[in-house]
């Protein structure tokens, strides 16, 4: 006889069992049943490459959504045309941007969204899209992906302008510029030894001036001393010597009055004498400098005259033979 | 004792000096005994007028020789720039004395001027005139046929008021010995003396207003 009470209980125990297995599923995966999205649409200029579906979409950092498609835009091959589905309370609002950018190095793509002012209306879809459509911009590994081949050229030619820059001749002139510069600044360094040498030697200067200036006022000191206490007796000495100058230029001008036609006459006559006798006592100082000279050189032929061959008028000849 | 020592010191020193000047006999000459000199002197023939006191008065200086033509012989000039004096001629006295006595002379005759000298030191001037002889020689030739003298006298005119310098020209004359004796020649440096004489004269004449101006 088979128990009826025993399948009631292990067909409610599968049953249970089940039950409790299908929501461990729903809690091991986390499904929101009561999370609601809503699709955008991004279209983005240029390549979209390391984005995938499922990629994540981040709103300020934080996931809100993920890919959920990626085409070539309907209209326009060269733009991309990717759809986002984002949970309905994102502030997907005017003025709200969405940007590619990578993980890393890695290469993983992912969308950034940044949202606009707060105030701003929700975006909606108009007329010629179906769905939303995000605003995108370039971000700057997008913009540093697109023009890196340009980059690489530029740095290509850039190698080989500085390969030519390189060269040996320019090396060797590099060389010696900074052979020169060495030599220059190890002149300037001795040149500043000798601006310590000459500053030092002002600075001596300096204070001999110094040690001069405080003589000098010494001195002033002393002569103001001086003229204080002698200048009485020094102006009375002086004074009275003035008035000896004064009667012996008195007696000078009576002389002179005096004896003013002999004054005169001097003046007119004998002056022009002395002149005239100046210039004979210099012709008599000639010949007395020859005669001195006749003499050192030969005393007797001075005195006595010189031997000489006169010449005879009648034989028209000298008298030692010769004309 | 005493004084037959002092006696013989007085013999000793008068026989010294005997001695010294006996030898010096040798180095003094006192002349030979050859034929004098003919003497002969250098005389302006015009009779000098008298100074008046309508010129200017002009002092001349002694003449300043040139080197070896001053002193009582007459110089010779040979060949090849040899110089010597002619044998049995002299001047009356140093040729530069004669040559002032001879242009005090002439310029007394030739011009208006009050002429001073030496003797007139005190006197005031206008004008001072200094004077150069560069030559005064005689030149004989080999047979005697074209015998000459030549002069050259620079003369300087200065008043003496500024010390301006008027002239300073120079005169030079070469005349022909005519004839072989000493008095030819001298009458030969006479005659070129003579006609310098009336061309400085001239000269003066017309300058001697810048004395006084």
């Amino acid at each position: 006889m088979e128990t009826r009470a025993s399948h009631i209980i292990v067909g409610g125990f599968v049953l249970t069992f089940l039950a409790g297995l299908v929501a461990f599923a729903i809690w091991i995966a986390k499904v929101d049943l009561d999370a609601e999205y809503v699709d955008y649409e991004i279209y983005f200029e240029g390549t979209v490459s390391g984005l995938y579906k499922r990629s994540i979409v981040y709103y300020s950092g934080i996931p809100v959504g993920d890919v959920r498609d990626i085409t070539l835009a309907p209209n326009d091959p060269q733009k991309v045309l990717v759809v986002v589905r984002l949970k309905s309370d994102v502030p997907v609002n005017e003025g709200s941007v969405a940007k590619l950018e990578f993980q890393g190095l890695t290469g993983v793509a992912y969308i950034e969204l940044h949202g606009g002012p707060p105030e701003a209306p929700q975006i909606v879809a108009d007329g010629a899209f179906s769905r939303p459509v995000i605003p995108s911009e370039a971000s700057a590994f997008q913009a540093l992906y697109e023009n890196a081949p340009n980059l690489i050229n530029e740095a290509i030619a850039a190698v080989v302008q500085v390969k030519k820059l390189m060269s040996d001749e320019n090396i060797a002139s590099v060389s010696s510029t900074l052979r020169n510069a060495d030599q220059l600044t190890g002149n300037i360094a001795r040149g500043t030894q000798d601006l310590d040498q000459i500053v030092a030697e002002v600075r001596t200067v300096l204070a001999n001036a110094n040690t001069a200036v405080l003589n000098v006022s010494a001195l002033a000191a002393s002569g103001d001393e001086l003229i204080k206490e002698d200048a009485k007796l020094m102006i009375a000495e002086a004074t009275a010597t003035l008035k000896t100058a004064n009667m012996t230029l008195a007696r000078i001008d009576a002389l002179v009055a005096a004896n003013q036609e002999n004054v005169t006459q001097f003046i007119g006559n004998s002056l022009p004498e002395v002149t005239r006798m100046i210039v004979d006592l210099r012709t008599t100082a000639q010949s007395l400098s020859r005669l001195m000279s006749r003499i050192e050189q030969n005393p007797a032929g001075a005195i006595f005259g010189k031997k000489e061959a006169k010449y005879d008028l009648e034989t028209r000849k000298t008298e030692d033979g010769t004309k | 004792m005493m004084h037959k020592l002092l006696k013989t010191a007085k013999l000793g020193t008068a026989l010294g000096l005997m001695a010294v000047v006996g030898g010096c006999g040798p180095l003094i000459s006192f002349g030979d005994d050859g034929p004098a000199d003919e003497v002969y002197t250098l005389e302006y023939p015009k009779i000098a007028s008298s100074n008046t006191n309508d010129g200017a008065t002009m002092y001349v200086s002694h003449p300043v020789m040139s080197s070896g033509i001053d002193g009582t012989e007459v110089v010779v000039a040979l060949d090849n720039n040899k110089r010597t004096v002619l044998k049995g001629v002299s001047w009356a006295g140093h040729l530069s004395d004669l040559m002032q006595d001879y242009l005090v002379h002439s310029l007394r005759a030739e011009t208006v001027a009050n002429i001073v000298s030496d003797k007139g030191l005190d006197v005031r001037v206008n004008c001072r005139m200094d004077v150069k002889v560069w030559k005064m020689e005689f030149a004989p030739s080999a047979d005697g046929s074209s015998d000459m003298v030549n002069i050259e006298i620079e003369l300087s005119l200065i008043r003496l008021q500024d010390a301006y310098l008027v002239g300073h020209p120079v005169y030079t004359r070469t005349e022909n010995v005519v004839g072989g004796s000493h008095d030819d020649i001298v009458a030969a440096f006479n005659g070129a003396l003579n006609d310098i004489a009336r061309e400085h004269g001239a000269w003066v004449s017309s300058n001697l207003q810048a004395c006084t101006s």
